[in-house]
């Protein structure tokens, strides 16, 4: 029983707790527009939570500048293009430059100078969240600065197989499809690789991840077209993926989680998986940056608040351990998807923000006490 | 090296003097007004009182409370709100003493006996607990009349009874580090924690214990901040668990554990309180203010970090 649970502890509760949204909504969340809505307005949390993921896999380290930086990237792509008037792609560029030096700061700080994680990342939580609310003071009187390319929304808040609201697009459907298929193809390929037998575990599963992804596609048809930040999700998820269970580079990553003595003897260079680490996240959350920002068609100062709260919580549902050691991107997405669920289900039911901050402070909580229960022999 | 021998020991001494100076040159005099350094104090006693709290849980072993500063608005939310209902003043400073008190348990049991990241419980009890404030101010700003409250906790009858309060906690924390056997485990821990549990030093207790020390010293300072001020609002206390922990770290107390002493964090929250007071008579705005906090709190550690790795190089 209690292997079951730690198996499938992340589906388990993704199960109920969408049972539960779906009685309490009355299926109000089932709709065409909702499901793509989860997507949409949730596409930060996919994102993070990958980066996130991938930092905590390298023992337990953690960021929780990602929301404040995510605004001082807002901040950043407003100056550059609504005052300063550079072009898309220079300001894209110049954005991953500051996403890069950063991330370049904060893993030399922490995994060169030792300095602890969450004390450099405080740092940054002050410090860019003051920075970017002081430019947007500085250039607008109205809290927001607007006048964002159009080339740039396009790029990251548009929609890509886009057809009329009222009818049915059948390119968005087939891509969704395509996809599915293409992953289960992937996954078969590698599972035969490796020699071991399919089951039927295995044969559930991939009908289920088809089944959740006709949904998908044919809730995007409805609504208008494939998200752009879905796929920048589905790009950053995969590549992540694929990287880190088939590359030398990831598999150090996640035997330094396990044992970072042990990593180190055996030839693992520490420090520089975690400084990758940090520039990763950084880089990740410049992407959401971007996407945050072309979705607001503005950059706000209440953009990404509480974004560090989210990520976490969905690296914890996913059962992403603190203490390192674990692969789980595809389970930290589902714990994405689950708070994404959750944010949604809250809002269509008319609970106040209160409430949500409460709820979810109890989610995380409660979903590291379980992972410590269920490890605790490891620990002991 | 006679003068970095010198430097090492006297950097936050020097640091507290430049920094001083700076502002009094910047502020063109203006930082000694007899107002301001009033001002000076009753503004930043909470960052005494908190850095107090702060600096032995960080000394257990790098356990950290981000969530104080919410705690602060949930617990005078609830101390106001019930004097609101007729409740003496005197009962509500009881009630928020047990508040506090429950609300480090919590924290304790979650990361001493379950062993969960304090930065984690911590972060999501930053939000439940300003969520549940949030709910009890509805939104609004309440405030307070009643004379025992006041008399208490404010300068009403001329003696102002808070510094009291602040002398206790600030004292009972020097006392925890200094003299009392379980600062002695508190170090022990903090330094090693396998010799620690080894020895027979119970983990579970002492952690416990810093955490409870930590929520009562939470509900005196949203006593003598409320006192002050006469106001909840539900944004009080946003930066004050930044500010705490900038104090223990530029009072060069070791982000891992184990190391630092009350003197250096006293220091380091005049410091903090100073850079608050000066970069307000400045004009700065907040937003700014953040920009320079988050930075500080970042060279502290690293500069403690410096010079201590000189120190073992020439040893």
């Amino acid at each position: 029983m209690k292997r079951i649970l730690k198996l499938y502890s992340t589906e388990i509760v993704f199960g109920f707790v969408s049972l539960l949204f779906i009685i309490l909504t009355g299926a109000e969340i089932l709709k065409p527009m909702n499901i793509t809505a989860i997507f949409l307005q949730n596409s930060y949390i996919f994102i993070l939570a990958t980066g996130m993921a991938i930092c905590m896999t390298s023992r337990g380290n953690i960021d929780i500048s990602i929301g404040s930086f995510v605004c001082f990237i807002c901040a950043m792509g407003g100056v550059f293009m609504a005052v300063m008037k550079l072009n898309t792609g220079f300001t894209i560029i110049l954005l991953l430059i500051l996403g890069l030096l950063w991330g370049c700061l904060s893993g030399y700080l922490i995994s060169y100078l030792k300095i602890p994680a969450w004390v450099t990342t405080l740092g940054g939580y002050l410090s860019f969240r003051g920075l970017g609310v002081a430019l947007i003071n500085t250039f607008s009187t109205t809290g927001s600065i607007v006048g964002i390319d159009q080339s740039f929304m396009k790029l990251f808040s548009g929609k890509i197989f886009s057809s009329p609201i009222d009818s049915f697009g059948q390119g968005s459907l087939l891509f969704c499809i395509i996809l599915a298929v293409s992953a289960i193809t992937y996954k078969l390929y590698s599972l035969r690789k490796e020699g071991s037998s399919i089951t039927n575990s295995v044969i559930f599963g991939c009908a289920l991840s088809f089944a959740v992804s006709l949904v998908i596609g044919v809730s995007f048809s409805l609504t208008g077209g494939v998200p752009v930040s879905f796929v920048w999700m589905l790009i950053v998820v995969g590549i992540t993926q694929i990287w880190i269970e088939k590359s030398a580079e990831g598999r150090k990553l996640i035997m330094l989680g396990a044992n970072p003595e042990n990593a180190r003897i055996a030839g693992v260079n520490v420090k520089r998986a975690v400084f990758m680490t940090y520039i990763f996240m950084a880089l990740c959350a410049t992407l959401t940056g971007c996407i945050v920002l072309s979705r607001f068609h503005a950059s706000s100062s209440y953009a990404g608040v509480n974004f560090e709260m989210d990520t976490i919580a969905a690296c914890a549902i996913g059962g992403v351990s603190l203490y390192g050691g674990k692969q789980r991107i595809l389970k930290a997405i589902l714990g994405a998807a689950l708070i994404g669920i959750i944010n949604l289900g809250l809002s269509l039911i008319g609970i106040d923000m209160n409430w949500q901050w409460i709820i979810k402070g109890i989610i995380i909580v409660a979903f590291v006490s379980f992972d410590m229960y269920l490890k605790k022999d490891r620990y002991e | 090296m006679k003068i970095r021998g010198f430097l090492q020991k006297n950097y936050l001494l020097l640091s507290l003097i430049s920094i001083t100076i700076f502002f009094w040159i910047m502020s063109e005099g203006r930082l000694f007004y007899y107002g301001n350094i009033l001002n000076l104090f009753q503004q930043n006693m909470y960052v005494f009182i908190l850095a107090s709290g702060m600096f032995i849980c960080i000394l257990t072993g790098g356990n950290t409370d981000l969530s104080c500063g919410s705690a602060v608005c949930l617990i005078g939310a609830i101390a106001f709100r019930m004097m609101e209902n007729g409740y003496g003043g005197f009962v509500s400073f009881i009630v928020m003493l047990a508040v506090g008190t429950a609300i480090g348990a919590v924290h304790g049991y979650l990361i001493g006996k379950f062993r969960l990241p304090s930065i984690i419980v911590t972060l999501a009890s930053m939000s439940i607990l300003r969520g549940i404030a949030n709910l009890i101010l509805g939104g609004y700003t309440l405030s307070v009349s009643d004379e025992t409250y006041l008399r208490l906790f404010s300068v009403s009858d001329g003696f102002p009874f808070y510094f009291v309060f602040v002398l206790l906690c600030v004292s009972a924390a020097v006392y925890i580090s200094e003299f009392a056997p379980i600062g002695r485990h508190i170090y022990a821990l903090g330094g090693n924690r396998k010799a620690a549990r080894i020895s027979g030093i119970n983990e579970v207790r002492i952690i416990v214990f810093a955490y409870i020390f930590m929520g009562i010293l939470t509900a005196i300072s949203a006593a003598v901040v409320t006192g002050r001020m006469g106001i909840v609002g539900p944004s009080l206390g946003e930066t004050y668990a930044m500010d705490a922990i900038a104090a223990c770290f530029i009072g060069g107390t070791s982000a891992g554990g184990g190391k630092g002493k009350m003197s250096g964090v006293i220091m380091g929250a005049l410091l903090t309180g100073i850079i608050n007071q000066g970069m307000s008579i400045l004009g700065l705005s907040a937003n700014y203010q953040n920009v320079i906090k988050g930075i500080i709190l970042v060279m502290a550690v690293l500069s403690g970090y410096l010079l201590n790795r000189e120190g073992e190089k020439q040893q």
